[in-house]
């Protein structure tokens, strides 16, 4: 498996309030991967350690297989293209000339790529109107598109869809796709949408106080997310019999809770439980959520 | 770092802030001029001389650059645009130069566009210069590109120190006005209306070497040194800022 991004015990103190504590995580190679923690779990501080913004206070980090204890981060740093907060635009310039001026900055031979970036962001027709003049969703767009330019193959978004209307989420978030599947293009989103992220990600990472709770593909997560039937029993163990031996995927909860994950023939089951002489309590319908999910993970209920 | 100063001029000529204040520099002298043709000729039926409007630029230049440089460089924090740099892999030193650079030549843009406003003024208003000669005129605005060089990237460095942080915003103009004032007081101590100063010593010896060397002084009516010494002060000033800034700035973090 090749990774873009790699930590190890990352640590990150400011004084005494340590931001990042031990954090482990990896970044698989061509995947979106969402970031996701309550506000001041540490996910822009991470973010800005990737970046080069700021230097860790322990642990290492490896960008591209590069260290950051040597010099050649930097380096490596042109293969990255990134959001943090809020688009780095220059507001007294055209999107076309916020474009060049990015080319000049990376150094780039020439501008051919500009009209295709564009093109891509939907920015094609502003023009000569000055970013100034952008509403937010422009501005975002117009991010992304300086985030794109030199064909990066890191591309992080801090907060992408912050202040967009649902069209502009829908539109990022296709960008989003397209680009990962076109251009294989590895991403990191940080984001406080959890649903939003749940239709992007092909993997997580759930930061609480510093470090990583837990990472899992997109797979993983939903399959602990999935709808299921939770059923209260007499007996837990007769429940298991029954399910073993018409083949139906379960989950035991504790003694008397269970999570059954197939569509379930109400009839068959109670006649099975009656002949097993195990009373069945009440049985609903559970739809674990991400936001649930992290919930559980985090054990709070402040804002994700 | 040339591709980085090369994309932060382009930015600067691009710059609102900049234009705004060229303008100003522009018309600032021949409205102040004209409001003194105004007073002399219509009240005391006499003529100007072009030596009478030199000194705009002189009074406010230091304020002047350094508000010129910090909507510039105050911007590029706010903007994010500094940050996306060093995202990019851009060395911090090369960074902070290319900006130091960027000051300097919002700073000689600035001294140009107001000799330009004094000149036009001159010929407009009055009957020609009496004492200067075409050489003195332009060492003196040679020095006046000098000292607003050395100014802007002084104000620059303190920006890009500050930057990110409310105290940003402070203190360019503080040091620009204080300085302002100080150099008021030593002209008053070693160029006194009456008579010859009453300095001595060592007194006499920092306050000289102030005057002589020390860019913020520089903007006055008339040359008081050779050129050399503005050189040399102004480059004294320059790398003081490119120094001091990139040791500090290569440990800067960025919020």
């Amino acid at each position: 498996m090749e990774y873009v991004f790699n930590a190890d015990n990352l640590s990150k103190s400011y004084g005494k309030f340590k931001a990042l504590d031990g954090l482990n995580m990896s970044v698989e190679k061509g995947s979106i991967y969402g970031f996701v923690g309550k506000n001041g779990a540490g996910k822009t501080t991470l973010i800005r350690l990737l970046c080069g913004l700021q230097r860790p206070t322990g642990g290492s980090f490896e960008l591209f297989g590069t260290s950051n204890e040597g010099n050649s981060l930097s380096l490596e740093r042109r293969r990255l293209g990134a959001v943090v907060e809020s688009p780095a635009v220059y507001k007294d310039m055209t999107a076309r000339d916020n474009l060049i001026q990015q080319h000049l900055i990376l150094g780039l031979p020439d501008f051919k790529e500009v009209d295709e970036l564009l093109n891509i962001v939907g920015l094609a027709d502003t023009g000569r109107k000055k970013v100034r003049n952008f509403s937010l969703g422009m501005k975002q767009r117009l991010g992304i598109a300086i985030a794109l330019c030199g064909h990066p193959d890191l591309v992080i978004l801090d907060e992408p869809t912050n202040g967009l209307d649902p069209q502009g989420i829908i539109e990022i978030r296709e960008l989003i796709l397209k680009l990962n599947r076109e251009r294989g293009i590895t991403f990191i989103i940080s984001s406080h949408i959890l649903d939003e992220l749940s239709r992007l990600a092909t993997h997580y990472g759930f930061i609480d106080k510093g470090h990583i709770v837990r990472e899992m593909s997109a797979e993983e997560l939903r399959k602990e997310c999935r709808k299921a039937v939770r059923m209260t029993v007499s007996d837990t163990g007769i429940l298991a019999k029954i399910m073993e031996e018409k083949n139906i995927e379960y989950k035991i909860i504790d003694d008397t809770h269970a999570d059954v994950y197939t569509e379930l023939n109400f009839s068959d089951i109670a006649a099975a439980f009656a002949s097993a002489n195990c009373n069945i309590i009440t049985m609903e319908e559970h739809d674990e959520s991400l936001e649930a999910f992290y919930l559980s993970l985090v054990g709070g209920g402040e804002h994700a | 770092m040339l591709r980085i100063l090369y994309s932060d001029l382009h930015k600067i000529i691009n710059s609102r802030g900049l234009k705004f204040s060229l303008w100003f520099c522009l018309i600032y002298p021949v409205v102040q001029a004209l409001v003194l043709y105004l007073v002399v000729h219509t009240y005391m039926g006499d003529e100007l001389a072009g030596e009478d409007t030199l000194f705009s630029y002189a009074s406010i230049g230091a304020l002047l650059v350094s508000a010129a440089v910090l909507y510039l460089t105050v911007s590029d924090f706010s903007d994010g645009t500094i940050k996306n740099k060093v995202i990019n892999g851009a060395k911090r030193s090369d960074i902070f130069c290319s900006a130091v650079c960027g000051g300097m030549f919002a700073g000689v843009l600035t001294s140009v566009f107001c000799a330009a406003g004094e000149l036009l003024a001159g010929f407009i208003f009055t009957k020609g210069y009496e004492i200067l000669t075409k050489a003195d005129i332009a060492k003196y605005f040679l020095a006046l590109a000098l000292a607003s060089a050395a100014v802007g990237a002084f104000a620059t460095m303190l920006v890009m120190i500050f930057g990110g942080s409310f105290f940003a915003y402070i203190p360019g103009l503080v040091i620009a006005f204080f300085f302002r004032v100080i150099s008021m007081r030593v002209a008053d101590k070693l160029y006194p209306e009456n008579g010859v100063t009453t300095l001595t010593g060592t007194r006499l010896k920092v306050y000289t070497l102030y005057d002589r060397y020390f860019p913020y002084a520089h903007f006055t009516n008339y040359l008081r040194w050779d050129l050399l010494s503005y050189v040399i002060g102004a480059a004294i000033l320059i790398a003081i800022s490119f120094i001091l800034g990139v040791i500090i700035f290569n440990r800067k973090e960025f919020k």
